[in-house]
């Protein structure tokens, strides 16, 4: 295999690279979401601040990578290739997709070593793995790809390498107004990429963000989440004899509402009835956010005051609606038999497909905004705070129909 | 006649803040957290102690009526003088991640103004019912206030007093016992660390409320030197909110509450003008005298 050299192959990478990012930080956040936070779930009142603080870290972290996303979708469109939101459902073994494996976890030492795993430096030793490892997690030297790597960075430097095997002004055929270098009230750094220069830089800050320099890995993803792995131990042994310290919400293991074919590992398929509703709405309120992210990459003539609504709703979805359901799930029970609590499947029924005129796609929105509003407000009886969501999303929904009629 | 209650104090609201949903427990990704021992969030806008959670070495929460103003004179003294002023019914900054309002902007869900002394009661609210996008409930601005933030506060400047709270926090701690309040305290001592989070304090929330709904008066002792009328015109309700202080979760709110009231010939409660009088309006507008 030869390395990247052709518009196609850099393309295929920075594909390749989206399905990660967007497929990490949704590992990140699901193991965030999945952490304990009163007192009365056990948690002592030290445990309570380092469990807090981890979340807090896991968010942040998961953040960065939405702005890594963010960055890739500028590397593609200053190549003139398209955004890429799509990707294959949780659990993925190492090796069929990617060389790590993909799957969502509470947070605790398998999770966390299989962060470790994924943020992994090329030269650094590997991880010492988990005591009670199932076997499943791990690297693979080789994909059924032509495209191989086994960490993220290899990934990158073949990236990086590529932009500079093509000639500079056959390749930057994207125009300028189709990179996003917006902060998005989330103090992301998101590089425009226009040339030889900006895409290695763009293509750098990704790779210190997540490794760190060789002999400085202090401050980025790998060095935090060995860091995080180091404390949790050290928290269970600190532990009171006699009693536990586990610091998150039983959540079972890559839970879904139904089998899909391309992820035919066992995840935990939910069956409470109430699980199983809102993981429904949970599903449906990503993909309206992956909709909205791949119009907003697409560039397809909306109007300034259009864009910033499509960047605040999807602010206020994530913030507003996602993670409280996400939360919400966690402490729901899965369902008969499992002992455990559901958790945001992230689950996708088809492939993320954008509707070619611009005009069709506000109405698309707007109508899984109301469709998800009317469900959730259903089940606010059940659970109150699902009807402080289904009045988030009717908003949310009444803002963006201000804005949507005025189509350029 | 037309009244104005000035009014001035410490409010507190426990609020989580971006990127964390705006009805988090214990907040998470903000900067405002629930410390150990400490009820969950609400985000209720509390200007009077009771449901407030007072941290050691912070302020002590209370909006109280400051000068009474009649027909543009200041009535001194007045009856109505340190009166209880409150918002009703469990109000919010309802700005929920910036779905309603940005940062600053947030409306105060719902407005209901009361002000009590003793058997007094003043309480109108902005309407009898509030509805989605709460334009006129949201905050005209946000300024820089430091000259009126230091004048009705005393604190020019929050960093100060924060090493000066901080190291009664570090007493405080190492004299602690218990798990709960040590981690209480480590946490706050952690907080009172971040100068950075001192910076919202010179800045203002501006609101101004027109208020429509149903007014009520309850004046057994004529502090007021007249009843309302039978269909009252709005009320105007204008206030900012500014000094916030991340740690104690309190920031200042000074306001003034105007609405109009009969010309009947009633007593006046303990009211004197000041010698201010001379430079207010000639007699027709002067209230009458007991």
């Amino acid at each position: 295999v030869t390395g990247i050299d052709t518009r196609e192959e850099l393309v295929d990478a920075l594909t390749e690279a989206s399905e990660l990012e967007h497929g990490i930080l949704l590992q990140y956040l699901f193991a965030a979401y999945s952490l304990k936070k009163r007192a009365d779930e056990g948690l002592g009142p030290f445990q309570q601040e380092l469990v807090r603080t981890w979340a807090a870290t896991l968010t942040t972290i998961a953040r960065q990578e939405m702005a890594h996303l963010g960055c890739v979708c500028n590397l593609m469109a200053a190549i003139g290739g398209a955004p890429r939101m799509g990707r294959p459902n949780f659990p993925q073994p190492a090796g069929r997709y990617y060389p790590f494996d993909f799957r969502l976890q509470r947070f605790g030492d398998e999770a966390l070593y299989r962060f470790v795993c994924l943020e992994l430096p090329e030269g650094e030793p590997p991880p010492v793995p988990p005591r009670r490892s199932d076997g499943v997690v791990g690297l693979v030297d080789v994909v059924p790809d032509p495209l191989t790597f086994t960490y993220l960075g290899e990934l990158y430097g073949k990236v990086r390498r590529g932009f500079r095997e093509i000639p500079a002004r056959q390749l930057f055929i994207g125009p300028s107004h189709t990179q996003d270098s917006d902060d998005w009230s989330n103090r992301f750094s998101l590089r425009a990429v226009t040339d030889l220069v900006s895409a290695e830089a763009a293509v750098d800050a990704i790779v210190l963000e997540g490794e760190g320099a060789p002999g400085r890995r202090e401050g980025s993803h790998y060095a935090t989440f060995a860091g995080m792995r180091q404390q949790l131990e050290e928290a269970q042994l600190a532990r009171t004899p006699g009693e536990g310290f586990d610091p998150a919400r039983p959540v079972v293991d890559d839970p879904r509402t139904r089998e899909h074919p391309e992820a035919p590992e066992a995840g935990t398929l939910l069956t409470g009835p109430v699980a199983v509703r809102v993981a429904e709405i949970s599903n449906a309120t990503y993909l309206t956010v992956l909709l909205l992210l791949l119009q907003y990459y697409s560039f397809s003539g909306e109007t300034e005051p259009q864009r910033v609504a499509i960047r605040g709703t999807l602010r206020h979805l994530m913030s507003g609606v996602v993670r409280p359901l996400a939360e919400v799930l966690t402490e729901l029970p899965a369902g008969e038999g499992s002992g455990g609590t559901a958790g945001p499947p992230f689950e996708l029924y088809s492939d993320v497909r954008l509707a070619t005129q611009v005009d069709n796609r506000w109405p698309i929105v707007l109508e899984r905004l109301d469709a998800t509003a009317a469900a959730l407000a259903e089940l606010g009886g059940t659970v109150p705070r699902l009807g402080f969501l289904a009045q988030n999303l009717r908003w949310i929904g009444d803002n963006l129909r201000a804005v949507a009629g005025a189509s350029r | 006649m037309n009244v104005v209650l000035v009014y001035g104090g410490w409010f507190q609201c426990r609020l989580a803040t971006d990127p964390d949903p705006a009805d988090e427990p214990r907040g998470v990704s903000g900067y405002v957290y629930a410390l150990a021992g400490e009820p969950d969030l609400d985000r209720v806008l509390r200007l009077q102690a009771a449901g407030t959670v007072q941290r050691p070495f912070c302020p002590a929460v209370g909006v109280t009526v400051r000068s009474v103003v009649v027909d543009g004179r200041p009535a001194v003294p007045h009856p109505l003088l340190r009166a209880t002023v409150d918002l009703l019914d469990d109000p919010v900054f309802e700005g929920r991640n910036g779905i309603v309002a940005d940062d600053g902007l947030e409306p105060i869900v719902p407005f209901h103004l009361q002000v009590v002394q003793g058997r007094f009661l003043l309480r109108r609210p902005h309407a009898d019912t509030e509805e989605f996008p709460f334009a006129e409930l949201k905050a005209s601005g946000v300024q820089m206030g430091t000259t009126d933030i230091g004048d009705a506060t005393g604190v020019w400047d929050l960093w100060p007093v924060w090493q000066e709270r901080r190291a009664a926090v570090d007493a405080a701690l190492a004299a602690a016992r218990d798990d709960v309040t040590r981690a209480n305290l480590q946490a706050r001592s952690r907080l009172l660390r971040r100068r950075g989070l001192t910076g919202f304090f010179p800045a203002r929330m501006m609101y101004a409320v027109p208020l429509t709904g149903a007014a009520v008066l309850t004046d057994p002792d004529h502090y007021l030197p007249g009843d309302l009328p039978s269909e009252p015109a709005p009320w105007f309700a204008e206030l900012w909110l500014g000094g916030w202080d991340p740690d104690a979760l309190c920031g200042y709110l000074h306001g003034s509450l105007a609405f109009e009231v009969g010309r009947e010939t009633r007593a006046l409660a303990g009211f004197t003008p000041t010698a201010l009088a001379g430079f207010a309006p000639t007699t027709a507008t002067v209230p009458r005298r007991p």
